[in-house]
Protein backbone atom coordinates (compact mmCIF):
# COMPACT_ATOMS: atom_id res chain seq x y z
CA UNK A 1 0.00 0.00 0.00
CA UNK A 2 2.84 2.32 0.91
CA UNK A 3 4.47 1.50 -2.40
CA UNK A 4 1.36 2.41 -4.35
CA UNK A 5 1.10 5.64 -2.44
CA UNK A 6 4.68 6.38 -3.36
CA UNK A 7 3.88 5.79 -7.03
CA UNK A 8 0.91 8.09 -6.83
CA UNK A 9 2.94 10.83 -5.16
CA UNK A 10 5.57 10.50 -7.88
CA UNK A 11 2.96 10.84 -10.59
CA UNK A 12 1.58 14.01 -9.03
CA UNK A 13 5.04 15.54 -8.60
CA UNK A 14 6.02 14.71 -12.12
CA UNK A 15 2.79 16.07 -13.57
CA UNK A 16 3.20 19.34 -11.69
CA UNK A 17 6.79 19.68 -12.84
CA UNK A 18 5.79 19.01 -16.43
CA UNK A 19 3.06 21.60 -16.31
CA UNK A 20 5.40 24.12 -14.72
CA UNK A 21 8.26 23.61 -17.16
CA UNK A 22 7.25 21.29 -20.00
CA UNK A 23 10.24 22.19 -22.16
CA UNK A 24 12.83 21.10 -19.60
CA UNK A 25 10.92 18.02 -18.55
CA UNK A 26 9.83 16.69 -21.92
CA UNK A 27 11.42 18.43 -24.88
CA UNK A 28 13.96 16.36 -26.83
CA UNK A 29 15.87 19.53 -27.78
CA UNK A 30 15.65 23.26 -28.20
CA UNK A 31 13.32 24.63 -30.84
CA UNK A 32 14.32 26.88 -33.71
CA UNK A 33 14.84 30.52 -32.84
CA UNK A 34 11.82 31.40 -34.95
CA UNK A 35 9.69 29.13 -32.80
CA UNK A 36 10.94 30.69 -29.58
CA UNK A 37 7.57 32.26 -28.86
CA UNK A 38 5.89 28.83 -28.70
CA UNK A 39 8.80 27.12 -26.95
CA UNK A 40 6.72 26.03 -23.97
CA UNK A 41 3.47 25.58 -25.84
CA UNK A 42 3.87 21.99 -27.00
CA UNK A 43 0.40 21.79 -28.45
CA UNK A 44 0.95 24.75 -30.74
CA UNK A 45 2.53 22.19 -33.07
CA UNK A 46 1.69 18.80 -31.55
CA UNK A 47 -1.73 17.25 -31.42
CA UNK A 48 -2.09 15.00 -28.37
CA UNK A 49 -1.57 11.42 -29.56
CA UNK A 50 -2.15 12.76 -33.09
CA UNK A 51 1.29 13.62 -34.42
CA UNK A 52 2.12 16.88 -36.16
CA UNK A 53 -0.72 17.81 -38.49
CA UNK A 54 0.05 20.29 -41.25
CA UNK A 55 -2.82 22.46 -40.12
CA UNK A 56 -0.89 23.30 -36.98
CA UNK A 57 2.05 24.55 -39.06
CA UNK A 58 -0.18 26.51 -41.39
CA UNK A 59 -1.67 28.51 -38.58
CA UNK A 60 1.51 30.57 -38.90
CA UNK A 61 2.98 29.42 -42.22
CA UNK A 62 0.58 29.90 -45.09
CA UNK A 63 1.56 27.46 -47.82
CA UNK A 64 1.37 29.98 -50.66
CA UNK A 65 3.54 32.51 -48.88
CA UNK A 66 6.34 30.23 -47.74
CA UNK A 67 9.59 31.58 -49.15
CA UNK A 68 8.44 35.15 -49.69
CA UNK A 69 9.98 36.49 -46.51
CA UNK A 70 13.18 34.56 -47.10
CA UNK A 71 13.49 35.97 -50.60
CA UNK A 72 12.94 39.48 -49.34
CA UNK A 73 15.73 39.05 -46.81
CA UNK A 74 18.21 37.65 -49.32
CA UNK A 75 17.19 39.95 -52.15
CA UNK A 76 16.73 37.01 -54.51
CA UNK A 77 13.77 36.48 -56.77
CA UNK A 78 11.29 34.39 -54.77
CA UNK A 79 10.95 30.81 -55.92
CA UNK A 80 7.67 29.66 -54.52
CA UNK A 81 6.94 25.98 -54.72
CA UNK A 82 5.21 24.97 -51.50
CA UNK A 83 1.80 25.45 -53.08
CA UNK A 84 2.64 22.44 -55.30
CA UNK A 85 3.18 20.24 -52.26
CA UNK A 86 -0.41 19.70 -51.25
CA UNK A 87 -0.02 15.99 -50.58
CA UNK A 88 3.27 16.20 -48.71
CA UNK A 89 3.39 16.56 -44.95
CA UNK A 90 5.48 19.45 -43.63
CA UNK A 91 7.46 17.07 -41.42
CA UNK A 92 8.57 15.12 -44.49
CA UNK A 93 11.16 17.84 -45.03
CA UNK A 94 11.09 20.04 -41.94
CA UNK A 95 11.85 19.16 -38.37
CA UNK A 96 12.54 20.92 -35.11
CA UNK A 97 14.00 20.31 -31.66
CA UNK A 98 17.45 20.11 -33.29
CA UNK A 99 18.66 23.39 -31.78
CA UNK A 100 17.93 27.05 -32.35
CA UNK A 101 19.73 27.07 -35.70
CA UNK A 102 18.21 25.10 -38.57
CA UNK A 103 20.13 21.96 -39.47
CA UNK A 104 19.33 20.33 -42.78
CA UNK A 105 19.78 16.66 -42.10
CA UNK A 106 17.57 15.49 -44.91
CA UNK A 107 18.54 16.00 -48.52
CA UNK A 108 16.09 18.22 -50.31
CA UNK A 109 13.80 16.07 -52.40
CA UNK A 110 13.83 17.78 -55.79
CA UNK A 111 11.31 15.33 -57.18
CA UNK A 112 8.66 17.28 -55.28
CA UNK A 113 9.24 20.23 -57.57
CA UNK A 114 7.65 20.78 -60.97
CA UNK A 115 9.88 20.66 -64.07
CA UNK A 116 9.59 24.40 -64.55
CA UNK A 117 11.67 24.84 -61.41
CA UNK A 118 14.05 21.89 -61.60
CA UNK A 119 15.15 22.83 -65.12
CA UNK A 120 16.43 26.19 -63.98
CA UNK A 121 18.76 25.50 -61.11
CA UNK A 122 19.93 29.08 -60.76
CA UNK A 123 16.49 30.09 -59.61
CA UNK A 124 17.38 28.66 -56.24
CA UNK A 125 21.11 27.92 -56.38
CA UNK A 126 23.79 30.50 -56.85
CA UNK A 127 26.30 29.22 -59.39
CA UNK A 128 29.89 28.90 -58.15
CA UNK A 129 32.07 31.87 -58.95
CA UNK A 130 35.23 29.85 -59.55
CA UNK A 131 37.14 29.89 -62.82
CA UNK A 132 35.87 26.54 -64.04
CA UNK A 133 32.24 27.53 -63.82
CA UNK A 134 32.82 30.66 -65.90
CA UNK A 135 33.92 28.44 -68.79
CA UNK A 136 31.17 25.86 -68.78
CA UNK A 137 27.66 26.09 -70.07
CA UNK A 138 24.77 27.24 -67.91
CA UNK A 139 23.12 23.84 -68.01
CA UNK A 140 24.16 22.57 -64.59
CA UNK A 141 22.63 19.15 -65.28
CA UNK A 142 25.42 18.27 -67.66
CA UNK A 143 27.60 17.63 -64.61
CA UNK A 144 25.36 17.75 -61.56
CA UNK A 145 22.23 15.95 -60.51
CA UNK A 146 19.63 16.83 -57.93
CA UNK A 147 20.84 13.91 -55.84
CA UNK A 148 24.52 14.80 -55.76
CA UNK A 149 26.80 17.67 -56.64
CA UNK A 150 29.25 15.26 -58.22
CA UNK A 151 27.14 13.08 -60.41
CA UNK A 152 29.95 10.64 -61.05
CA UNK A 153 31.52 9.84 -64.36
CA UNK A 154 33.99 12.04 -66.10
CA UNK A 155 33.73 15.72 -66.81
CA UNK A 156 32.15 16.37 -70.17
CA UNK A 157 34.67 18.60 -71.96
CA UNK A 158 32.37 19.03 -74.93
CA UNK A 159 30.52 21.79 -73.13
CA UNK A 160 33.62 23.96 -72.86
CA UNK A 161 34.09 27.03 -74.95
CA UNK A 162 36.37 26.39 -77.91
CA UNK A 163 39.16 28.68 -76.77
CA UNK A 164 39.21 27.02 -73.36
CA UNK A 165 39.15 23.55 -74.86
CA UNK A 166 42.64 24.10 -76.29
CA UNK A 167 43.95 25.79 -73.17
CA UNK A 168 44.10 22.95 -70.70
CA UNK A 169 46.08 25.02 -68.23
CA UNK A 170 43.05 27.22 -67.72
CA UNK A 171 41.68 24.49 -65.48
CA UNK A 172 44.39 21.86 -65.00
CA UNK A 173 47.64 22.46 -63.22
CA UNK A 174 50.37 20.94 -65.36
CA UNK A 175 52.75 18.46 -63.73
CA UNK A 176 55.99 20.03 -62.66
CA UNK A 177 58.33 17.29 -63.81
CA UNK A 178 60.82 18.06 -66.55
CA UNK A 179 59.13 15.98 -69.19
CA UNK A 180 55.95 18.01 -68.86
CA UNK A 181 57.87 21.24 -68.60
CA UNK A 182 59.07 20.53 -72.14
CA UNK A 183 55.59 19.87 -73.42
CA UNK A 184 54.38 23.43 -73.16
CA UNK A 185 50.69 23.79 -73.79
CA UNK A 186 50.35 20.88 -76.17
CA UNK A 187 48.77 18.47 -73.69
CA UNK A 188 46.56 16.91 -76.34
CA UNK A 189 49.58 15.43 -78.09
CA UNK A 190 49.72 12.83 -75.34
CA UNK A 191 46.52 13.09 -73.31
CA UNK A 192 42.85 12.99 -74.16
CA UNK A 193 39.95 14.67 -72.42
CA UNK A 194 38.55 11.29 -71.44
CA UNK A 195 41.28 10.37 -69.03
CA UNK A 196 44.75 11.34 -67.95
CA UNK A 197 46.13 7.85 -68.46
CA UNK A 198 46.99 6.15 -70.66
CA UNK A 199 48.76 9.04 -72.24
CA UNK A 200 49.55 8.68 -75.91
CA UNK A 201 53.11 9.94 -75.78
CA UNK A 202 54.71 8.97 -79.11
CA UNK A 203 58.42 8.57 -78.76
CA UNK A 204 58.70 7.81 -82.49
CA UNK A 205 57.95 11.46 -83.15
CA UNK A 206 61.54 12.03 -82.10
CA UNK A 207 63.12 8.60 -82.43
CA UNK A 208 61.82 5.12 -83.13
CA UNK A 209 62.55 2.67 -80.35
CA UNK A 210 63.02 -0.46 -82.43
CA UNK A 211 64.57 -3.71 -81.31
CA UNK A 212 68.08 -2.27 -81.32
CA UNK A 213 66.93 0.63 -79.19
CA UNK A 214 64.58 -1.07 -76.77
CA UNK A 215 66.60 0.08 -73.79
CA UNK A 216 66.16 1.78 -70.48
CA UNK A 217 65.38 5.51 -70.71
CA UNK A 218 68.56 6.37 -68.86
CA UNK A 219 70.71 4.80 -71.57
CA UNK A 220 69.96 7.80 -73.77
CA UNK A 221 68.51 10.31 -71.31
CA UNK A 222 71.27 10.28 -68.75
CA UNK A 223 70.97 13.90 -67.85
CA UNK A 224 68.41 15.57 -65.64
CA UNK A 225 65.97 16.25 -68.43
CA UNK A 226 64.26 14.25 -71.13
CA UNK A 227 65.03 17.16 -73.44
CA UNK A 228 68.63 16.05 -73.60
CA UNK A 229 69.96 12.75 -74.77
CA UNK A 230 73.10 11.04 -75.90
CA UNK A 231 73.66 8.37 -78.52
CA UNK A 232 76.96 7.38 -76.97
CA UNK A 233 75.32 5.56 -74.11
CA UNK A 234 75.80 2.12 -75.65
CA UNK A 235 78.75 0.29 -77.06
CA UNK A 236 77.53 0.57 -80.66
CA UNK A 237 78.09 4.27 -81.01
CA UNK A 238 81.33 5.65 -79.71
CA UNK A 239 81.97 9.33 -80.00
CA UNK A 240 85.25 8.86 -81.82
CA UNK A 241 83.78 6.45 -84.31
CA UNK A 242 80.81 8.72 -85.11
CA UNK A 243 83.06 11.70 -85.43
CA UNK A 244 85.41 10.05 -87.88
CA UNK A 245 82.60 8.67 -90.03
CA UNK A 246 80.87 12.05 -90.29
CA UNK A 247 84.01 14.05 -90.87
CA UNK A 248 84.94 11.65 -93.61
CA UNK A 249 81.76 12.77 -95.37
CA UNK A 250 82.37 16.39 -94.63
CA UNK A 251 79.65 16.57 -92.01
CA UNK A 252 80.84 18.74 -89.21
CA UNK A 253 77.62 19.40 -87.37
CA UNK A 254 76.56 16.06 -85.96
CA UNK A 255 75.82 17.00 -82.36
CA UNK A 256 72.04 16.51 -82.71
CA UNK A 257 71.76 12.98 -84.09
CA UNK A 258 67.97 12.92 -84.26
CA UNK A 259 67.92 15.90 -86.59
CA UNK A 260 68.88 13.43 -89.32
CA UNK A 261 68.47 9.98 -87.77
CA UNK A 262 64.90 9.32 -86.66
CA UNK A 263 65.40 5.60 -86.27
CA UNK A 264 67.98 2.87 -86.65
CA UNK A 265 67.30 2.86 -90.38
CA UNK A 266 70.34 4.21 -92.11
CA UNK A 267 68.42 5.87 -94.93
CA UNK A 268 66.67 8.32 -92.60
CA UNK A 269 69.27 11.02 -93.14
CA UNK A 270 69.18 10.47 -96.88
CA UNK A 271 65.42 10.79 -97.08
CA UNK A 272 65.45 13.86 -94.96
CA UNK A 273 67.91 15.65 -97.18
CA UNK A 274 66.13 14.50 -100.31
CA UNK A 275 62.93 16.07 -99.09
CA UNK A 276 64.93 19.23 -98.55
CA UNK A 277 66.13 19.08 -102.24
CA UNK A 278 69.46 18.09 -103.84
CA UNK A 279 72.06 15.66 -102.66
CA UNK A 280 74.43 16.79 -100.03
CA UNK A 281 77.60 15.28 -98.74
CA UNK A 282 75.50 14.19 -95.82
CA UNK A 283 73.25 12.17 -98.13
CA UNK A 284 76.17 10.64 -99.86
CA UNK A 285 77.65 9.68 -96.57
CA UNK A 286 74.52 7.96 -95.45
CA UNK A 287 74.01 6.09 -98.69
CA UNK A 288 77.53 4.80 -98.71
CA UNK A 289 77.25 3.93 -95.11
CA UNK A 290 74.18 1.81 -95.92
CA UNK A 291 76.15 -0.11 -98.50
CA UNK A 292 78.81 -1.06 -96.00
CA UNK B 1 8.83 -6.14 -18.09
CA UNK B 2 9.28 -9.92 -18.34
CA UNK B 3 11.68 -9.91 -15.41
CA UNK B 4 8.77 -8.64 -13.32
CA UNK B 5 7.19 -12.09 -13.60
CA UNK B 6 9.54 -13.30 -10.85
CA UNK B 7 8.23 -10.59 -8.51
CA UNK B 8 4.68 -11.69 -9.20
CA UNK B 9 5.62 -15.34 -8.58
CA UNK B 10 7.41 -14.42 -5.38
CA UNK B 11 4.26 -12.79 -4.08
CA UNK B 12 2.06 -15.63 -5.28
CA UNK B 13 0.15 -13.50 -7.77
CA UNK B 14 1.03 -16.28 -10.20
CA UNK B 15 1.84 -19.88 -9.35
CA UNK B 16 3.58 -21.22 -12.40
CA UNK B 17 7.38 -21.67 -12.46
CA UNK B 18 10.21 -22.54 -10.08
CA UNK B 19 11.20 -19.49 -7.96
CA UNK B 20 14.88 -20.43 -8.20
CA UNK B 21 14.84 -20.63 -11.98
CA UNK B 22 12.65 -17.55 -12.21
CA UNK B 23 15.15 -15.65 -10.05
CA UNK B 24 17.90 -16.52 -12.56
CA UNK B 25 15.63 -15.44 -15.38
CA UNK B 26 14.85 -12.24 -13.43
CA UNK B 27 18.58 -11.44 -13.27
CA UNK B 28 19.33 -12.17 -16.91
CA UNK B 29 16.25 -10.30 -18.12
CA UNK B 30 17.14 -7.29 -15.94
CA UNK B 31 20.66 -7.20 -17.36
CA UNK B 32 19.44 -7.59 -20.93
CA UNK B 33 16.77 -4.93 -20.56
CA UNK B 34 19.19 -2.50 -18.96
CA UNK B 35 21.72 -2.88 -21.73
CA UNK B 36 19.02 -2.37 -24.36
CA UNK B 37 17.80 0.76 -22.60
CA UNK B 38 21.31 2.21 -22.41
CA UNK B 39 21.71 1.60 -26.15
CA UNK B 40 18.27 3.15 -26.73
CA UNK B 41 19.21 6.18 -24.61
CA UNK B 42 22.42 6.82 -26.53
CA UNK B 43 24.19 10.05 -25.76
CA UNK B 44 21.38 12.55 -25.66
CA UNK B 45 21.23 15.36 -23.17
CA UNK B 46 17.74 16.64 -23.68
CA UNK B 47 14.64 16.30 -21.53
CA UNK B 48 14.86 15.53 -17.83
CA UNK B 49 12.28 12.73 -17.78
CA UNK B 50 14.17 10.09 -19.78
CA UNK B 51 17.30 10.88 -17.79
CA UNK B 52 15.44 10.37 -14.53
CA UNK B 53 14.15 7.07 -15.87
CA UNK B 54 17.65 6.02 -16.92
CA UNK B 55 19.13 6.99 -13.56
CA UNK B 56 16.44 5.06 -11.73
CA UNK B 57 17.14 2.07 -13.92
CA UNK B 58 20.80 2.16 -12.86
CA UNK B 59 19.78 2.53 -9.21
CA UNK B 60 17.47 -0.43 -9.70
CA UNK B 61 20.26 -2.54 -11.15
CA UNK B 62 22.51 -1.54 -8.25
CA UNK B 63 19.80 -2.50 -5.80
CA UNK B 64 19.42 -5.85 -7.53
CA UNK B 65 23.14 -6.52 -7.23
CA UNK B 66 22.99 -5.80 -3.50
CA UNK B 67 20.15 -8.31 -3.27
CA UNK B 68 22.28 -10.88 -5.05
CA UNK B 69 25.12 -10.34 -2.59
CA UNK B 70 22.76 -10.80 0.34
CA UNK B 71 21.43 -13.97 -1.25
CA UNK B 72 24.95 -15.35 -1.72
CA UNK B 73 25.66 -14.72 1.92
CA UNK B 74 22.77 -17.06 2.61
CA UNK B 75 24.37 -19.83 0.55
CA UNK B 76 22.89 -19.15 -2.86
CA UNK B 77 19.27 -19.73 -1.93
CA UNK B 78 16.94 -17.78 0.23
CA UNK B 79 17.56 -19.58 3.49
CA UNK B 80 16.14 -18.67 6.84
CA UNK B 81 19.50 -17.14 7.78
CA UNK B 82 19.35 -14.66 4.92
CA UNK B 83 15.63 -14.22 5.06
CA UNK B 84 15.65 -11.31 7.49
CA UNK B 85 18.22 -9.36 5.52
CA UNK B 86 16.39 -10.09 2.29
CA UNK B 87 13.12 -8.86 3.74
CA UNK B 88 14.77 -5.61 4.78
CA UNK B 89 16.32 -5.25 1.35
CA UNK B 90 12.97 -5.77 -0.37
CA UNK B 91 11.59 -2.78 1.48
CA UNK B 92 13.99 -0.71 -0.63
CA UNK B 93 14.18 -2.71 -3.85
CA UNK B 94 10.49 -2.79 -4.60
CA UNK B 95 9.91 0.99 -4.35
CA UNK B 96 13.04 1.62 -6.38
CA UNK B 97 11.73 -0.71 -9.09
CA UNK B 98 8.35 0.96 -8.91
CA UNK B 99 9.81 4.46 -9.31
CA UNK B 100 11.74 3.25 -12.32
CA UNK B 101 8.61 1.67 -13.77
CA UNK B 102 6.55 4.81 -13.25
CA UNK B 103 9.16 7.03 -14.89
CA UNK B 104 9.59 4.60 -17.80
CA UNK B 105 5.84 4.41 -18.38
CA UNK B 106 5.57 8.20 -18.20
CA UNK B 107 8.35 8.45 -20.75
CA UNK B 108 6.50 6.11 -23.08
CA UNK B 109 3.24 7.99 -22.63
CA UNK B 110 4.86 11.35 -23.38
CA UNK B 111 6.48 9.94 -26.50
CA UNK B 112 3.08 8.73 -27.72
CA UNK B 113 1.58 12.06 -26.73
CA UNK B 114 3.98 14.05 -28.89
CA UNK B 115 4.83 11.47 -31.52
CA UNK B 116 5.26 12.78 -35.05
Amino acid sequence: MKTLALALILLVIYTLLSLHNPHAMLSPGDVLAGHGNIRSDCFACHKAFGGLPDQKCMVCHERDKIGVDTSLKTGNQPVLFHHYLTSTACVSCHTDHQGTVAVNRLAFNHSLLPDSITQTCVQCHEPPADTLHTYVSTDCRMCHTTEAWNAGGSFNHDQLQAEIMVNCKACHRPPTDKLHAMAGNSCSECHTVNQWKPASFRHETWFVLDNDHNVDCLTCHNGKSYATYTCYGCHEHSESNIRSEHLEEGITNFSQCIDCHKSARKDDAENKNRRGGGESSHERHNREHDDD
Amino acid sequence: MVSFYYSLRKRNFVRHGSPVKLLQFHEYAAWGGSVLLIVHGGIHFNAILPWLALIMMLVNVGSGLIGKILLKQGGGVETAVASENMNRWRIVHLPVALVFAVLAVLHIITILLFIK
